[in-house]
């Protein structure tokens, strides 16, 4: 997967895991900045859950509580977990 | 008058002295190690005392072992802990800090608490990773505290202002011995906690109660996602799992089996957990979800002991439930004695016959209690109570918004959310809405939804209809 494609499926997860308390226009007018969509706990919990099914991947949000802020930061997290980017 | 809960405590830490008391990630201690901490922490609280009353001590922070000493502490050192929500904002934690009088606050290293603390005390190493600041004074004398307050803990509140509950030693004690008693908690139980310990749910079920048998409480910090769930409970051996139902969602999203083998009972409370979820998880896992109910007000109330999903149970020892047209009342051994910052609001809930009023509908079907709704206007989002007259309030004060409606609605999945429907004027966005309440609410009273519109609604009467309103965002969400 490569880094468009994985931001794109994050972007996605992160839209699916707000459960339609926001839309993808409005978390892209606000930078894909999940925090200012007030993305709340139980969505983190969701997209967490998520992406260990559909990547692999475990993230601990407590210790990278700080790359949870945006759909890249997420993303980079998750390549650099060893899963994705290949381009 | 004599306090209860130091003596309490005393007892249990010196009965069950080297048994496992709590443990978190970092640190695992024993009955006797607990006992010590607290000593210790609670003589430093000592040498900040304020001169003719009892110190008021703040506690906001996360679930950890430095919490329960902190918490032990302040009860040790004669003083009264407030144990705030650590998801309150710095907005609702001043007006805590105010309404309440508090001396100190007891918080993590990196909480936002400068609005409400003028000094940070360095010397305060017994407290571990958590820190103690002393509270910003104000002119306004604290407000006096009934002679018998050992604890105050808070509900959200319906004014931007989370009602503080007083409760008595006595009754703090009762709801820990009549949930010990009605649940069959004993010596051997370890039990998984990932409801926060100012939360009714945990305060009641896993902290006093899980000490008054010797059974050790083992805590975990950060989101409670499936795979976290599974490391605790695989290396801690638990035997009850105490949680709300966003942690059973997430173990069946993640079909996650592990770690549940020595598990006999899972506690469910707060918001209402989906039948389809329960089975699912008890499908996975082979446990039991038990459901429990409890009042902030009134302590926990039932438990349903066969876990079988029918019902929130019977009622706990010297606990009593009325379920009639007058919705649910309660009167139980583990009651909250007012509102300190609310006068006679609590007192207005009660019933001549010292009955609390719930705000909840139900009946009762062969002692089993069944909820059906609620009285009043209070929505439980997550089990969190919020009244959407203080969230509409707050977007009516933004910029640009001509009226709005916060009301309860369902997302996808079922569950209850707040949602707004807003008229605004050309150019205010859904994110500014959204930005304008993170600043004055906490996350949880953010609305789940925002719909704009040009005009609210009105049914023939010229009120907001929330038919309509309802209808409109089911458009918009199916559009």
């Amino acid at each position: 997967m490569d880094n468009s494609s994985l931001h794109t499926k994050i972007l996605d997860l992160a839209i699916a895991a707000g459960d339609g308390s926001f839309t993808s226009r409005e978390l892209a007018e606000a930078g894909y900045s999940l925090r200012a969509v007030s993305f709340s706990s139980l969505s983190y919990m969701r997209l967490i859950d998520s992406i260990e099914n559909e990547l692999g991947v475990y993230l601990d949000p407590e210790v990278d509580a700080e790359h949870y802020e945006t759909i890249d930061s997420v993303a980079a997290l998750v390549v650099a977990s060893g899963v994705g980017a290949d381009a | 008058m004599t306090a209860v809960l130091p003596g309490a405590f005393t007892d249990a830490l010196t009965r069950h002295g080297d048994r496992v008391a709590v443990t978190d990630p970092d640190t695992s201690l024993s009955y006797a190690e607990l006992a010590a901490r607290a000593r210790a922490a609670a003589d430093r609280l000592a040498t900040y005392d304020v001169a003719g009353r009892p110190l008021r001590v703040g506690l906001y922070a996360t679930n950890s072992t430095d919490y329960v000493v902190a918490y032990l502490a302040a009860l040790y050192a004669g003083a009264v802990p407030f144990l705030a929500d650590s998801a309150f904002g710095p907005f609702e934690l001043s007006r805590i800090a105010e309404d309440c009088g508090l001396d100190l606050l007891i918080h993590a290293p990196d909480a936002a608490v400068e609005q409400v603390t003028e000094e940070l005390l360095a010397d305060a190493d017994e407290f571990g990773s958590l820190k103690v600041s002393r509270v910003r004074r104000t002119d306004a004398p604290p407000p006096p505290l009934l002679p018998d307050t050992e604890v105050c803990r808070f509900t959200s509140g319906s004014t931007g202002r989370p009602n503080c509950i007083e409760f008595s030693g006595p009754a703090v004690l009762a709801a820990a011995r009549n949930w010990a008693r009605g649940t069959g908690l004993s010596a051997e139980d370890r039990i998984a906690c990932l409801a926060a310990l100012s939360n009714g749910l945990a305060f009641n079920t896993s902290l006093l109660a899980a000490f008054l048998p010797g059974a050790s409480l083992h805590l975990s910090r950060g989101l409670p996602t499936a795979s976290r769930i599974v490391r605790l409970l695989e290396s801690t051996g638990a035997t009850r799992l105490v949680a709300f139902p966003a942690l059973y969602e997430s173990i069946v999203r993640r079909s996650s089996t592990g770690g549940f083998t020595g598990v006999r009972a899972a506690i469910s409370s707060g918001a209402p957990l989906r039948d389809s979820v329960r089975e699912e998880f008890t499908r996975l896992t082979g446990v039991p979800v038990h459901n429990y109910y409890g009042v902030a007000e009134a302590g926990p109330l039932t438990y349903a002991v066969d876990g079988d999903g029918g019902g929130l149970g019977t009622p706990l020892p010297g606990v009593e439930v009325i379920a009639d047209e007058q919705g649910i009342r309660v009167r139980s051994e583990s009651m909250g004695s007012r509102y300190l910052n609310a006068p006679g609001v609590f007192e207005e809930r009660v019933d001549d016959q010292g009955r609390y009023r719930t705000g909840d509908q139900g009946h009762l079907l062969d002692g089993v209690l069944h909820l059906t709704g609620r009285t009043g206007r209070l929505v439980n989002v997550g089990g969190r109570k919020i009244d959407p007259i203080e969230i509409t309030e707050v977007l009516r004060e933004a910029a640009g918004v001509l009226d709005a409606v916060a009301f309860e609605a369902e997302n996808q999945h079922g569950d209850t959310v707040l949602a707004a429907v807003v008229a605004v004027e050309p150019g205010l966005t859904a994110q500014l809405l959204r930005t304008h309440c993170s600043a004055v609410l906490p996350s949880f009273k953010v609305p789940w939804v925002f719909h704009l519109v040009d005009e609210i609604p009105v049914n023939s009467i010229g009120k907001p209809s929330v038919e309509r309103l309802r209808r409109l965002l089911a458009d918009a969400r199916s559009n």
